[in-house]
């Protein structure tokens, strides 16, 4: 059985990426101009490959057949099942942490 | 930008095939939408940065997921993302602390820019003379063992003479008698020019080299193919043979191995080729063939063995086991006086010069080469000085954040680290550009050197080269990168996050001091440039004595069929003169054995009628032919006396014409109507006329006293042509070169120069350097001025606040500009004060290259003082300008 715990936290990186193929199956090229057009910097493809193929490893997504009009031999990925539990895990951990954060922040103000 | 997709690709071979295969096209998809951005049209620098974080980006996560080898499962996830929990590897590190220093430099795209432009310039250039001097001075002379290789010459000891050549009798001795040297072979004066001749083809002229048929064994370098020149080739009745230089066996013959056996005529005698040298090998120079000495009083250019008075061969000996070149120079020093006390008339006043074949080479350019070599390390220091400040500035600018992460317990050591990537990073950016800015510069450079630099075709940019540049791109990212992190280090971090204001005095003073070390390197080196530029300017002025303008000069040699006779060599010259005078444009047309400037001498010895012998100062004169309308030709003046005249002929009585500092020196200054003889050869000449003094040797050497024998007396069989033309002479190239091929079609065709060219040829020693010097000095000058202005503009931010208050209060515009621009001239003028006298001391042992200027020339002084200072108020008066622009409104609302 795949523990969910140990993958958790997840990198800000990963979870943007697990993220983006929520929305539907997509190629690892379309997933980078996705997150450059929500982040300030510009992601540099060698280290997103990294990330993607050691969360394929960890069975988080896996490879399916490139949808027809695809070019060149780019690789189109799926979130799999344990994926989302992991999304879903870590959604939950942020959660909680800013639940805790505003908690505290709530009472500091209380003391001063 | 293909180049860099290309590296980029590259840089993917870091990966594992296995992951290429999956993600290869992706990776280079995504890095061309990263370089199309169309927000980058603007910043070019962060496209290049973009590229450059990318490429480094790939090879470290490549070469780390090899390290890796199996996926993921194998070693600890590398999702989980505290750093704690991941064991910090160097590599690591390191890869992060590169990204971070990008990053950095990401942010801040024109300061990288401008520190690796600078570099790259800087670093280019000193590789580039790394390079030239490597080739000529560092490197062994290409011959195995080449370091036991000693040349052996002699001087005249009565006269200021360094070292000549040595006599074939003088030579032959020495040889016989020496126990230091396994063997000692000769090469004859310098290399000639003689008419060479294939079979039926049309004939050319080629470099030959004469040698001693033991020189080869003595460089222990065998031929490529066939064989060296024996023993057998010295005998005047042995076999006539040449030897091909590589380079002309390919050009002549295409390689070809049949080449060996066939014949070629070498100044009219059939030679049969037996050998072909390596490729790249040379002696002294590189020439198209060389050919044995024979020891042959008949032939033109070989050897009698019998000859004891002039020299003519420049000895290379092989040291034997275990001797030293001491053991060597006292050998041939004690040899060679016991020569001349056996020979006392021929060999009067000569003794040995032994030094290393190397330093023998090479003594000559020793010094011009270390003075340009220093002058190029002072343009790299200005060049790093100005990285420095550049990095000092931004560092201030950074001063929080470093002060709260060092607040925050962040280690020292890794901001060193992170620092320190940070300017290597810059430097070696500026090491690649500079290595490409090296080659371009060498290849540039190679048309541009003097003719007499050795070793020419070995200056190339290679590993050590590479190497060089490299080395010092390190040393001059660690010291000045070194230097604003030395700041930061300094301050306490609770005092700077105490004191947030951002005011750093600690920085504005190094920075200032740095400015102050670059005006005063800067003012060096153009006292430098300036000293050599008057210098040369001072060459080009000196009155030659003859006409430079509107002057071809070639050579002609009178057809071997009429060559015989003298009337037949008369005719040919009065001929040809007649032909070349009918073309348009010509003025006169005048013969001589020798072209001025071209720097060939002839001394001899003259003894005048009358007079008792000085053997402890012979009368030493340059010989010369020449006809009676070469001074006119050249309008050199007649200063007393008479021209040759067509009366002078053979069987009429000797005549000759001298110069006015042989008249001076020799004949008390009355030499018309007196006698005299030279080398004790019998025929007594008089004095006919004097003629003014020409520079013959350059500009730039003084003239020496001279005497001219009549071409119509004393015909010779060859003679260089000058040609007045009462315009632009090269106008008239190609039919002065047609006639002059039209009197003897079976030389080969005539090579031209005007007079003009000649004195430029004989100045490049002298521009090249100063050319070169001062490329440096304005360089430097330049950085300087842009150092100057980037403090400037900093302290005038920081101090805006102050300049708004006094504005407020009532403060022109001006009066705030002004105080900018006193500023910097301050700046400028404790530099100068601090440079003159390192320039005094950098500058003196210039004395040596110098043509009529001191090192200390006040005048270069306050010139290139005045020029720093013009320069830097340009400056601070655009930095001034920014003053005025401080809105004190807005000033006093911030605060």
């Amino acid at each position: 059985m795949k523990s969910t715990e140990e993958h958790l936290p997840l990198k800000p990186r990963i979870f943007e990426i697990l993220l983006a193929l929520l929305r539907g199956d997509d190629h690892g090229y379309a997933i980078i101009q996705e997150l450059n057009r929500s982040s300030r910097t510009r992601i540099l493809p060698g280290s997103f490959y990294r990330d993607l193929e050691s969360i394929e490893a960890a069975e988080m997504i896996e490879e399916v057949d490139s949808p027809p009009g695809t070019a060149g031999r780019k690789r189109c990925f799926r979130i799999t099942s344990f994926g989302r539990t992991v999304v879903r895990a870590e959604a939950r951990r942020m959660e909680q942490l800013a639940q805790v954060g505003t908690e505290l922040l709530q009472q500091s103000r209380g003391e001063s | 930008m293909k180049l860099l997709r290309w590296l980029y690709c590259c840089a993917l071979r870091a990966y594992p095939a296995s992951f290429r295969r999956r993600f290869a096209d992706d990776l280079v998809a995504a890095f061309d939408d990263g370089m199309s951005n169309p927000e980058w049209a603007a910043h070019e620098e962060s496209r290049w940065l973009f590229a450059l974080r990318s490429i480094l980006d790939a090879l470290n996560h490549g070469l780390r997921r090899r390290l890796r080898r199996a996926p993921a499962t194998t070693s600890p996830s590398p999702i989980l993302s505290l750093p704690v929990l991941r064991r910090a590897n160097p590599l690591d590190t390191t890869m992060r602390d590169i990204l971070w220093g990008l990053r950095a430099l990401q942010q801040r795209p024109s300061m990288a820019l401008a520190v690796i432009l600078t570099l790259t310039i800087g670093i280019g250039a000193t590789t580039a003379m790394f390079s030239l001097m490597d080739a000529v001075l560092f490197r062994e002379l290409p011959y195995p063992a080449s370091d036991r290789l000693v040349a052996v010459q002699q001087r005249d000891t009565r006269t200021e003479q360094v070292a000549a050549p040595i006599s074939p009798a003088n030579y032959l001795d020495l040889r016989e008698a020496s126990e230091t040297f396994e063997d000692v072979a000769g090469t004859l004066f310098r290399p000639f020019g003689p008419t060479v001749r294939i079979d039926d083809e049309p004939a050319f002229s080629a470099q030959v080299f004469t040698v001693t048929y033991n020189l080869f064994e003595v460089l222990r370098t065998e031929p490529a193919l066939g064989r060296g020149f024996s023993s057998a080739e010295a005998d005047p009745e042995g076999p006539k043979t040449a030897i091909l230089s590589h380079d002309f066996w390919m050009r002549t013959f295409g390689g070809a191995p049949t080449t060996l056996g066939r014949t070629l005529s070498v100044g009219g005698i059939q030679r049969e080729i037996i050998g072909v040298m390596p490729e790249g090998f040379y002696v002294e120079v590189p020439v198209d063939m060389w050919i044995p000495m024979d020891y042959d009083a008949r032939v033109h250019f070989a050897l009698a063995a019998e000859i004891r008075h002039i020299g003519m061969l420049n000895l290379i000996g092989r040291l034997a086991d275990r001797r030293t070149p001491a053991e060597a120079s006292a050998e041939m020093t004690g040899l060679l006086a016991s020569l001349v006390r056996e020979y006392p008339e021929d060999n009067e006043g000569i003794a040995a010069v032994v030094r290393t074949a190397k330093e023998r080479q090479v003594s000559a350019h020793t010094e011009t080469l270390w003075y340009m070599g220093a002058a190029v390390a002072g343009m790299l220091v200005i060049a790093a000085l100005n990285m420095a400040v550049l990095l000092v500035a931004a560092a201030a600018s950074r001063q929080s954040e470093i002060s709260t992460r060092l607040a925050l317990g962040s280690s020292r050591r890794r901001l060193v680290q992170q620092g320190l990537a940070e300017s290597l990073i810059l430097s070696l950016a500026g090491a690649v550009g500079g290595g490409f800015l090296a080659v371009a510069l060498i290849r540039s450079l190679l048309g541009a050197l003097p003719a007499n630099l050795p070793r020419q075709s070995e200056i190339v940019v290679d590993a050590r080269a590479w190497g060089f540049g490299l080395g010092v791109a390190v040393v001059a990212g660690v010291v000045f990168g070194l230097m604003p992190l030395w700041l930061h280090m300094r301050t306490e971090p609770i005092e700077a996050l105490r004191s947030r204001s951002g005011k750093n005095t600690g920085s504005a003073r190094l920075r200032r001091a740095l400015i102050v070390a670059e005006v005063a390197l800067a003012f060096v080196l153009l006292i430098g440039s300036g000293v050599l530029l008057r210098s040369l300017d001072k060459a080009l002025r000196v009155d030659p004595g003859f006409t430079i303008a509107g002057v071809m000069t070639t050579g002609t040699a009178v057809p071997a069929a009429t060559a015989e006779s003298a009337e037949g060599r008369i005719a040919h010259f009065t001929n040809l003169r007649d032909e070349l005078l009918a073309i348009p444009g010509v003025v006169e047309v005048g013969y001589s054995s020798r072209t001025p400037l071209r720097g060939n001498s002839v001394e001899t010895e003259i003894t005048i009628e009358g007079r008792p012998a000085t053997p402890n100062s012979p009368m030493m004169v340059e010989f010369r032919r020449a006809s009676a309308e070469f001074f006119p030709a050249l309008q050199i003046p007649l200063v007393n006396g008479r021209l040759f005249d067509p009366q002078d002929r053979p069987d009429t009585m000797p005549v000759a014409i001298i110069n006015a500092s042989a008249e001076r020196q020799h004949f008390a200054g009355d030499a018309v109507g007196r006698q005299f003889s030279w080398n004790n050869s019998g025929t007594l000449f008089t004095v006919v006329g004097v003629v003014g003094d020409i520079r013959h040797f350059g500009l730039d050497s003084p003239a020496t006293p001279e005497m001219y024998i009549s071409t119509t007396q004393f015909p010779n069989d060859s003679s260089a042509i000058f040609v007045r033309t009462s315009g632009d002479a090269s106008a008239l190239a190609t039919p002065i070169r047609q006639r002059v091929q039209q009197a003897n079609p079976a030389d080969p065709v005539p090579t031209m120069q005007t007079m003009d060219g000649l004195v430029a040829d004989s100045l490049t020693p002298r521009r090249f350097p100063a050319i070169l010097v001062s490329g440096f000095g304005l360089f430097a000058l330049l950085l300087s001025a842009m150092g100057l202005y980037g403090v400037l503009v900093y302290l005038v931010e920081e101090r805006s606040h102050e300049i708004g208050v006094r504005m407020a209060l009532g403060a022109g515009p001006s009066t705030m500009a002004r105080s900018v621009v006193a500023d910097g001239l301050r700046t400028t003028a404790v530099g100068l004060v601090i440079g003159v006298p390192i320039a005094l001391l950098a500058t003196r042992s210039l004395g040596a290259l110098l043509f009529d200027v001191s090192p200390t020339d006040p005048l270069t002084y306050i010139a290139i003082a005045a020029l720093l200072l013009g320069v830097a108020a340009t400056a601070s008066l655009v930095a001034g300008r920014r003053a005025t622009r401080v809105d004190p409104a807005a000033v006093l609302t911030r605060s």
